[in-house]
């Protein structure tokens, strides 16, 4: 019932947005006022089309009792309306364009922007219904899938965004490299010190308390702030040592930024490494060493695979965390996405906070999606998604509620 | 083959375990019996060194074990515990393998003896497939045995092994157990508060009472030959009744003559359970059937009778 109800807000949502006054802005150049346009006065033909396919969901989602066909049926429809809408959106942005020589400006207006969520929230509660792989796959991904091949065959070439995008396309690229090292580089140390101070934590009480109690108040300085207190030290750093100066390091730049990424990126890793291991059942441990497993074996053979499904949501969570986090080097020169996006602001450049704040989104997604991959093939082989796991997330949670 | 001469334990200011001998031989089932915290599992635990004693030697084979690796030992020696604690994330085969793995065994005996030990705890070959989760409790503990005896150890150690599973499960494991123990003769150090259990499965029982023996022998001797009032008490009035289901119709000479009226009685039940039937249908004699269910003699309230006496002589 209550996925129903998520289902049914989303197909109200997205036939509604088609009617919001600013669906579309189109402008001359740059520069010049926009003029929004809702979906139908926008697309013509084509938004009665869409509008159409709209109420044909919303019909599908009244109806009672269905069977898993018309699940896919449903999810099919709502993905083929997200391909078409870029579709449309693309199409008539190139004739916009054309009629003003090349200078002209489309952007997505909130309706679009509504539309897109009613999708999404289809796809949600669709993907709750499906039980087999391929058909989750097919329906979490294809309109997605369409979109990349349309912006691939540049028919999205009108929009403001991809125009914009054009323009800035060796700084983009640039941005993504130095976002995507400012994700991947401090997660990876964040692991190599959240297993070491989390093995450490599981083994020693007073240690445990001690780590915890320091990365707890690293968890809590606001980021900003913590950048600040970095700069100083870095500075010093960077002006008294001639290599790590060459590094880039210094006051500002990537370094501060980098560190305290590493800090926030710790704390869920850690927490997982410990809660991971606390959880391992006494009486497996047990027998294990009565077997005659040595120290070393009962670490690597039992302790560790049976901690390893929480240790990588962990690095889930921590990896998703810091792909949004790294947004903030922006604004010490640390580069990345955040640097478009505040210069964006500083420049109330719509597009340009868009070029930023997509693709971090987008990571994020991205990251977020494959690491459960990972983990549900890591579950799987420990035996699935059954009452062990989720005894063993109970237990977790205590676990981690006490530490 | 087991040894323990003058041993002690004490955690913090308790005592767990005082000054305890005794000698436990090759191939007997031997129990040890007692209240809760009386000190049954610490002293199991040290015969693995999975608790080290404070004073006091054990030998295992004729090996001071302070002078084993603890892991080498262990190899050796199976061992069964109440929560089983098979391990989750591997699969029953994986589970039983896991000594002979650690023993480096090549991998076609390996198989062998898998298959051979799904077969004696009678369970079918595919379950070797199949995970911990997926098994009920009776079936979790079959495997655990199967691991236990996996690489053939000489002695085998059983805390309370069959303490979490439901009654009439229990009972058919404890059936199950005395039959793989007829055939396997392992020294078994068996671990239960259990006093029916005890009866039923031991050769010899140890009652210990604060970390102290109070009492070692046979069954029948505890019930002939009670050591003081606390043995009396913990064993119960009806020990002798208990004593009945140690012994089965087998054991008896059949009387040839037949009465077709009487009520009949499998060959393999136990002598309780004959009393019991005499008891409910008023009668003095049973008929005796086979496996075929074809009478093939009668036994009389006497014969029983003549049990009792046998065991006081």
């Amino acid at each position: 019932m209550q996925k129903n109800l998520v289902y049914l807000v989303g197909a109200l949502t997205g036939a509604l947005s088609l009617f919001v006054p600013s669906f579309l802005i189109f402008r001359e150049n740059r520069l010049a006022l926009g003029s929004p346009k809702n979906a139908i006065a926008a697309f013509d033909a084509l938004g009665i089309w869409l509008f159409l396919l709209w109420i044909l969901l919303l019909g599908l989602g009244l109806y009672k009792n269905k069977g898993k066909n018309l699940v896919i049926l449903e999810g099919l429809i709502a993905n083929f309306i997200l391909i078409f809408l870029f579709y449309a959106t693309g199409k008539v942005a190139l004739e916009f364009d054309l009629k003003f020589g090349g200078a002209a400006r489309t952007s997505l207006g909130y309706g679009f922007w509504l539309n897109l969520l009613g999708i999404y929230l289809i796809l949600f509660s669709l993907t709750k219904k499906l039980k087999k792989f391929w058909t989750k796959i097919l329906i979490s991904y294809s309109g997605f899938l369409g979109v990349i091949i349309l912006l691939f065959f540049n028919h999205l070439r009108g929009l403001s965004l991809l125009k914009e995008y054009s323009l800035i396309k060796e700084t983009f690229w640039q941005e993504a490299k130095r976002h995507l090292f400012l994700t991947a580089g401090p997660v990876g140390v964040a692991l190599i010190l959240g297993l070491f101070f989390g093995l450490w934590a599981y083994k020693s009480h007073r240690a445990e308390k001690v780590i915890f109690a320091v990365f707890n108040i690293a968890q809590v300085i606001p980021t900003l702030s913590f950048i600040g207190f970095l700069m100083l030290p870095f500075s010093y750093l960077g002006s008294n040592f001639e290599f790590l100066n060459n590094l880039g390091v210094g006051g500002v730049g990537w370094a501060p930024a980098f560190t305290v990424l590493v800090f926030y990126a710790i704390y869920p890793i850690l927490r997982n490494v410990v809660a991971g291991l606390k959880t391992v059942p006494l009486e497996v441990k047990e027998a294990a060493y009565g077997m005659g497993l040595t120290y070393l074996q009962v670490f690597t053979k039992i302790e560790l695979p049976l901690a390893l499904p929480v240790i990588v949501a962990g690095l889930r969570v921590s990896l998703v965390q810091t792909a949004g986090n790294a947004i903030l080097a922006g604004l010490v020169g640390g580069g990345g996405f955040g640097s478009l996006v505040f210069l964006g602001l500083a420049q109330t450049a719509d597009d340009l906070i868009f070029l930023g704040a997509i693709p971090i989104a987008l990571l994020a997604l991205i990251l977020d999606r494959g690491m459960l991959v990972l983990q549900s093939f890591i579950s799987k082989k420990e035996g699935g998604t059954s009452d062990f796991l989720c005894q063993r997330e109970q237990k977790i949670r205590e676990v981690c509620s006490s530490s | 083959m087991i040894f323990f001469a003058n041993v002690s334990k004490k955690y913090g200011k308790f005592a767990a375990v005082v000054d305890l001998s005794f000698e436990i031989k090759k191939g007997e089932c031997f129990v040890l019996l007692g209240p809760s915290g009386c000190g049954k599992s610490t002293t199991l635990k040290m015969i693995n060194r999975m608790v080290e004693p404070d004073t006091g030697e054990i030998f295992v084979e004729g090996q001071n074990i302070r002078t084993a690796k603890p892991e080498e030992l262990r190899r050796k020696i199976g061992y069964v515990i109440q929560n089983i604690g098979l391990f989750p994330h591997l699969t029953v085969w994986e589970n039983v393998a896991t000594v002979p793995r650690l023993l480096k065994w090549k991998e076609a005996q390996i198989k062998k003896r898998v298959e051979e030990l799904l077969d004696l705890v009678g369970l079918p070959q595919h379950y070797a497939k199949k995970y911990p989760r997926e098994l009920s409790g009776g079936e979790a503990q079959r495997v655990g045995v199967a691991r236990a005896l996996a690489a053939d150890p000489p002695v085998i150690l059983m805390d309370e092994p069959f303490g979490a599973v439901d009654p009439l499960n229990r009972q058919r494991l404890q059936d199950e157990f005395s039959n793989w123990q007829k055939k396997l003769k392992k020294t078994v150090v068996f671990v239960t508060h259990d006093v029916e259990e005890a009866v039923k499965l031991a050769d010899r029982i140890l009652v210990l009472k604060d970390g102290k023996k109070v009492q070692e022998g046979t069954p029948e001797q505890f019930w002939l030959k009670p050591a003081n009032s606390f043995i009396k008490e913990f064993f119960g009035e009806d020990l002798g009744l208990k004593i009945l289901s140690r012994h089965r119709l087998q054991e008896l000479t059949l009387k040839a003559e037949i009465n077709e009226d009487l009520p009949a009685i499998a060959i393999n039940a136990s002598l309780k359970a004959a009393l019991a039937k005499m008891l409910a249908q008023g009668v003095f004699e049973l008929n005796v059937e086979d496996d075929h269910k074809k009478i093939i003699g009668k036994i009389s309230l006497q014969d029983l009778l003549i049990v009792g006496k046998g065991v006081a002589s």
